[in-house]
């Protein structure tokens, strides 16, 4: 592979498991997570927005929970399995994920910009902890910043998906049903 | 913003790493969770030449009673392994560490933090160094020189400056099993009155024990203390973020009870 980061500076080769497929890329040591998804491997589903783990735009799930990708570097993502909103859609036919139908039905986004923080913000915490109340829910949801909703409709669209995962399986099964 | 350029190094084994650090001095710095220093480098408030990732010790992720009652907990633990640890792993009197988790940051920021980075990075607002001077901890670090066990008391010399050396890693921190503190032998120390309590009511015992104490970082910005090699150590210390040096005793100052209370009713983490 080329060196695709532009950077000049020290390279290194680094296998990254992305959505379960195998990626190698060859940059630099100071190249982010989210700068390795986006500019590397062109997955730009996931957003950056402060880089200092504030806003959450560029939440993506390591090993299944949820952590900010501005502050993880890429060579230190190598051997974890990384989880992406391109994810979330079935890649075949391209229909979305019941939460992200959920964020649909209950206008839980306006321009779009936090909304892949959101969704894998709520994936990770739901197949934690799929029995979560409402108020839990409204406490991770703070981990993240939204400009435009309010967060209520947010909130109401994670507890929607909660709620409808409950009611087709057992509480506190393992299995994670999102598509 | 983007970090500066640095060299990664993966720590296979806790030797190997002090070995390196010793090797490189100040121009390295461990990365454990990064919730701190990759903030830093982002905005180049840091500016390492070189990195040593110690994140694949996973001998440093552990968390348990001792047979004393005591509890161990390894560097490498993170703040969300605490926070969903089932309650025979953190033992008897120890909830109110459990229950300070949800307080640091958010989820996503916990899933990765570390808690020898938190004590490392020693932000006077930061709950796990709260709870160290409150409990009485001890850390346990090792360089090439061997290991030692530093009270957490004589842990902090100010905002983001401790004991550490450059070239020693911080192995794990011990919490003594519960008992009434020395500092306020009236009233039940914060660990004995907490599993009980809801999570908010460990600030009012924390405000008031930092009040009685009459301990409190205190600074001012452009400290006149010395690093090893006496020069004014304001500026490494602004450029690499985490300052490691020590510092003279007047440095850290005794606050009034107005004061601490002050300042502990208006601080905020980041
Ligand atoms: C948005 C946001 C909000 C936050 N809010 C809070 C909060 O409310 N309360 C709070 O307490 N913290 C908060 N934090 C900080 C968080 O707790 C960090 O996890 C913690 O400060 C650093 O842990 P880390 O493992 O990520 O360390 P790193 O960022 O990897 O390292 C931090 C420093 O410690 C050193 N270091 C790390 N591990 C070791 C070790 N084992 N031995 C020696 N040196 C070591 C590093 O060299 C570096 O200087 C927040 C962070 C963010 C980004
Ligand atoms: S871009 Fe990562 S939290 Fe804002
Ligand atoms: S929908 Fe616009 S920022 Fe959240």
């Amino acid at each position: 592979m080329n060196d695709t980061t532009g950077l000049g500076d020290d390279v290194q080769l680094i296998t990254l498991d992305v959505n379960g497929s195998p990626y190698e890329v060859i940059t630099a040591p100071r190249r982010t997570l989210v700068d390795v998804l986006r500019h590397d491997l062109r997955l730009t589903g996931t957003h950056v927005g402060c880089e200092h783990g504030i806003c959450g735009a560029c939440t993506v799930l390591v090993d299944g929970l949820p952590v900010r990708a501005c502050l993880m570097f890429a060579a230190q993502a190598e051997g974890a399995r990384i989880t992406t909103v391109e994810s979330l859609a079935d890649s075949r036919t391209g229909e979305l994920s019941d939460l992200q139908r959920a964020f649909t039905a209950h206008h839980g986004l306006q321009c779009g910009f936090c909304t892949p923080g959101f969704l894998m913000l709520a994936q990770g915490f739901l197949a934690e902890r799929p029995e979560a109340a409402k108020e839990e829910i409204r406490e991770v949801v703070a981990a993240n910043l939204c400009r435009c909703t309010g967060y209520q409709t947010i909130v109401e669209a994670i507890d929607a998906c909660a709620t409808a995962r409950r009611s087709q399986r057992p509480v506190g099964a393992e299995e994670d049903s999102c598509d | 913003m983007k970090p500066a350029p640095f060299q990664y190094h993966r720590a296979r084994d806790v030797e190997g790493a002090t070995a390196l650090l010793a090797e490189l001095s100040d121009e390295a710095k461990v990365i454990a969770g990064g919730q701190s220093l990759v903030a830093m480098m982002n905005f180049r408030l840091a500016r390492p030449a070189h990195l040593v990732d110690i994140a694949g010790l996973r001998e440093l992720d552990h968390l348990g009673v001792e047979s004393d009652g005591g509890l161990r907990i390894g560097a490498l633990t993170t703040h969300h392994t605490v926070e969903t640890a089932p309650a025979d792993r953190l033992g008897a009197g120890f909830a109110v560490i459990r229950d300070a988790m949800r307080w640091i940051g958010h989820l996503p920021i916990r899933t990765r933090g570390t808690v020898g980075g938190s004590i490392a990075h020693a932000d006077s607002t930061a709950e796990w160094c709260l709870l160290a001077v409150l409990l009485d901890a001890e850390f346990v670090a090792q360089s090439p020189r061997g290991r030692r066990r530093l009270p957490a008391g004589e842990f902090f010399f100010g905002y983001y400056t401790t004991a550490l050396e450059p070239d020693e890693i911080l192995l794990e921190i011990v919490f003594p099993a519960p008992r009434r503190t020395r500092r306020s032998p009236s009233s039940p120390s914060v660990a004995e009155t907490s599993p009980s309590s809801p999570p908010r009511s460990i600030w009012q015992p924390t405000a008031r024990t930092s009040a009685a104490a009459g301990w409190l970082w205190a600074v001012s910005p452009r400290c006149r203390c010395v690093c090893p090699r006496r020069r004014p150590c304001w500026r490494p210390a602004a450029r690499s973020g985490t300052a490691r040096r020590r510092l003279p005793p007047p440095w850290t100052r005794r606050v009034t009870q107005a004061e601490a209370a002050t300042t502990a009713s208006t601080s905020s983490a980041l």
